[in-house]
């Protein structure tokens, strides 16, 4: 009999544990190589992935960029490049015009050309051409980039003359121009700068610098047309509304036609309250650099700035009480309100139409504080040049239209009519509801009753109508509005839907828009009117609260229960009453 | 035999784990420093910073979050230009700086203006940087010459 050998760890159908834990080690030992491996493949790809930005530069000079070695330049100020001005009339005796091209640089007056070679030569054209410029003339050049290639040998040469150019375009080509060769045409025989002095331009000139034939046009070479066109400019939306032109009291385009549209709007533009107010002194010297441009040209066209009228102020704010609103206007304590004046208007009320929708549908998540903070610059800018949907339209054209009739009518008694149906077919909601037309000038308004109802003694007729407007979809605080003649309910045409009643966001604009107040109403829609529930929005007309027409509430569980507890309380006291008798 | 074999294979488990973790670690660590702030901020201390998006003859792209637009698309209703250009300039302290390449002038042309169209009511400022291949050969080499130097500096 052979002796059997016992082991604590047996085979596996005949396979020797021990070698099945020296193929899982090979195993293991594989799988730690390629998970290696995996991993290194990965980091790599990530590595690359992010490399694809940094190594476009050249991550030297990235680098370089970012530790200051090679400082960007001061903030810059951007402007318009056709309205601004400092370039809607060119004249080479108050700006001097250099071109920077890919081979060459160009004298925009006299379309003379410096080739990259020429340049650098000593005492070249380019520094005759300097040299021959008036002090004035040097500080106010302008420098219109389309390539930079040459940039710095040009930027050396002007630093070598005390030179410092402030005023500078980014520009593209035209089609046909991406070569830098000019193509003439009518416009360039029609500029500006045709009417040049001859004696003018010979004083400019150097050997072979600054004579020459006329420049162009610089409108048809700025190659903005090319520009996406999704988001429309003030100008497209201007053109588009007829009419516009005639009455739109922040129009910048207006300020244009009498010269004056940049400075208008910059130096009109109040100071807000927060951060945006905070300018750093590099933003400041560029802002003083460009409203001394503005000046200089503005004096220079004899233009008489005293002329202008000034542009009106629009308050944006939500529904908080005016004592809380002036002190949330002191300084430093807040910025619920703002100011703004000289802005397209009606970029602004479609932003604001864009804010309402979005605030709207985070209230019906039950975001009740979506207004609490609203600060016009936070909330409603951010929207400031998006599409425009093309229901809003009719409603922006009478915002902007009709401003003097507006103004002669504020805060005057709205007409008011009673609409008498049977009892049955309103609900105790509906009765003495205001039926207030949205997104259209209010002219008048309908109270609506039951036939057993009696209107107040002043209706039909011109009467006072407030309503409340609530910070927050509940009764809890607002101010009170009055719905004057010409003034407006704004309402995203998306919330006429549903029908019922429900807190719905409004804004309401005076009739000389100065006050634009955002808040929620109770209230159903039926017909595109707001259907302005009297209980909620504490109707009033002559200052008269409309009575309630609630039904008083009935006995309530409360009263229950209180009986029940009286009839314990007497069922004790009777069962040790009778203890004591006994 | 079977002693040795397992004790070796629990090794290697643990091995596994511990090579997990760490490459797992060491990778983190190296892309948080390729998301560093500092490849696209230029910080001017306390009035303000700059953020660098760089301009290419056809497109545009924005160092921070790492997005390109295409020339022509910069103004596009969703263009990530946009929803960049609207976070930066939330803030009066910041402001965007371009870094503007050979042949790029029109990409940044149209960023500029798309900048204008999108924020109208504001005064913008921007900083730029000509970023030439004179200059970028000069700085690879660390070799600057007098003529720009003179104009950088």
């Amino acid at each position: 009999m052979t002796d059997k050998k016992y082991t604590l760890f047996t085979g596996f159908g005949g396979v020797a544990l021990a070698d099945i834990l020296a193929n899982s080690v090979a195993m293991m030992i594989i799988l730690i190589v390629i998970t290696l491996l995996v991993k290194q493949e990965q980091e790599e790809q990530r590595l690359e992935k992010i490399d694809e930005v940094g190594v476009l530069l050249s991550r030297e000079l990235a680098s370089s960029v970012v530790m200051n070695k090679l400082p960007t330049s001061a903030p810059a100020r951007l402007h318009d490049y056709h309205s601004s001005p400092m370039d809607r009339n060119p004249q080479f005796h108050l700006m001097p015009i250099i071109e920077l091209h890919a081979n060459h640089i160009r004298d925009y007056y006299h379309n003379t050309k410096i080739s990259f070679a020429e340049l650098l030569l000593p005492n070249n054209a380019f520094d005759k051409y300097l040299s021959r410029l008036s002090p004035l003339q040097l500080q106010r050049i302008r420098i219109d980039i389309y390539e930079v290639r040459l940039f710095y040998i040009v930027m050396s040469i002007l630093k070598a003359k005390g030179v410092l150019p402030k005023h500078w375009h980014f520009l593209q080509y035209a089609e046909g121009q991406e070569n830098g060769e000019y193509i003439n045409n009518k416009e360039q025989e029609e500029s500006p700068q045709s009417e040049e002095p001859q004696a003018e331009q010979q004083q400019a000139q150097g050997e072979n610098f600054g004579t020459g034939q006329q420049g162009i046009d610089p409108e048809s070479h700025t190659g903005e047309a090319d520009v996406e066109v999704g988001i429309p400019t003030d100008a497209e939306l201007l053109m588009s509304t007829p009419g516009a032109q005639q009455a739109y009291p922040y129009d910048d385009l207006a300020y244009a036609q009498s010269g004056q549209a940049e400075e208008a709007r910059d130096q009109e533009m109040p100071d807000v309250p927060g951060e945006l107010s905070h300018q750093t002194e590099k933003q400041k010297l560029s802002d003083q650099v460009f409203a001394g441009l503005s000046d200089l040209f503005n004096r220079a066209a004899g233009q008489n700035r005293q002329q202008q009228t000034g542009p009106r102020q629009t308050r944006f704010r939500n529904a908080t009480p005016q004592q809380e609103n002036q002190q949330a206007q002191q300084p430093g304590s807040g910025n619920q309100n703002a100011e703004v004046q000289a802005v397209p208007l009606h970029s602004i009320i479609a932003a604001l139409f864009a804010f309402m929708k979005e605030a709207q549908q985070a209230a019906d998540q039950g975001q009740y504080d979506v207004l609490e903070h609203y600060n016009f610059y936070q909330d409603v800018a951010p929207y400031i040049g998006a599409a425009i949907e093309p229901a809003l339209w009719v409603t922006i054209q009478q915002l902007t239209q009709g401003q003097a009739a507006a103004d002669e009518n504020k805060n005057k008694p709205i007409f008011v009519t009673a609409k008498k149906m049977p009892a049955a077919a309103l609900s105790a909601k509906e009765e003495n509801a205001l039926l207030v037309p949205v997104n259209t000038r209010l002219q008048s308004l309908q109270l609506q009753q039951t036939e057993l109802q009696q209107p107040p003694t002043d209706i039909p007729g011109k009467v006072s109508v407030t309503t409340r407007l609530s910070l927050f979809p509940e009764i809890y605080t607002g101010v009170q509005v009055n719905l004057s003649q010409n003034s407006f309910v704004l309402m995203h045409p998306e919330q006429r839907q549903p029908h019922e009643y429900r807190w719905r966001m409004i804004s309401y604009v005076e009739a000389d828009l100065s006050n634009v107040i955002t808040a929620f109403v109770y209230a159903a829609v039926k017909n595109g009117q707001l259907i302005l529930n009297n209980e909620e929005n504490n109707i009033k007309i002559n200052h008269i609260v409309l009575s309630t027409t609630y039904p008083v509430l009935p006995a309530r569980d409360e009263r229950w229960l209180l009986l029940l507890y009286g009839l314990t309380a007497l069922l004790i006291v009777f069962s040790l009453l009778s203890r004591l008798r006994v | 035999m079977v002693e040795i074999f397992g004790g070796v294979f629990a090794l290697l488990m643990v091995l596994l784990l511990l090579i997990n973790v760490f490459t797992h670690a060491a990778m983190q660590e190296r892309l948080e420093v390729g998301r560093d702030e500092g490849s696209y901020k230029v910080g001017w201390g306390a009035i303000g910073s700059g953020f660098v998006v760089i301009t290419f003859p056809h497109q545009l792209s924005i160092i921070e979050t790492g997005e390109t637009v295409a020339r022509g698309k910069i103004c596009a209703a969703q263009s990530p230009f946009i929803r960049y250009a609207r976070k930066i300039y939330q803030s009066q302290k910041q402001q965007l700086i371009f870094s503007i390449l050979e042949g790029s002038v029109a990409t940044m042309a149209e960023a500029r203006t798309c900048l204008l169209k999108i924020m109208p009511y504001r005064a913008l400022h921007i900083g730029w940087i000509i970023a030439n291949n004179e200059l970028l050969k000069s700085v690879s080499l660390d070799d600057i010459p007098a003529h720009i130097k003179n104009v950088i500096e």
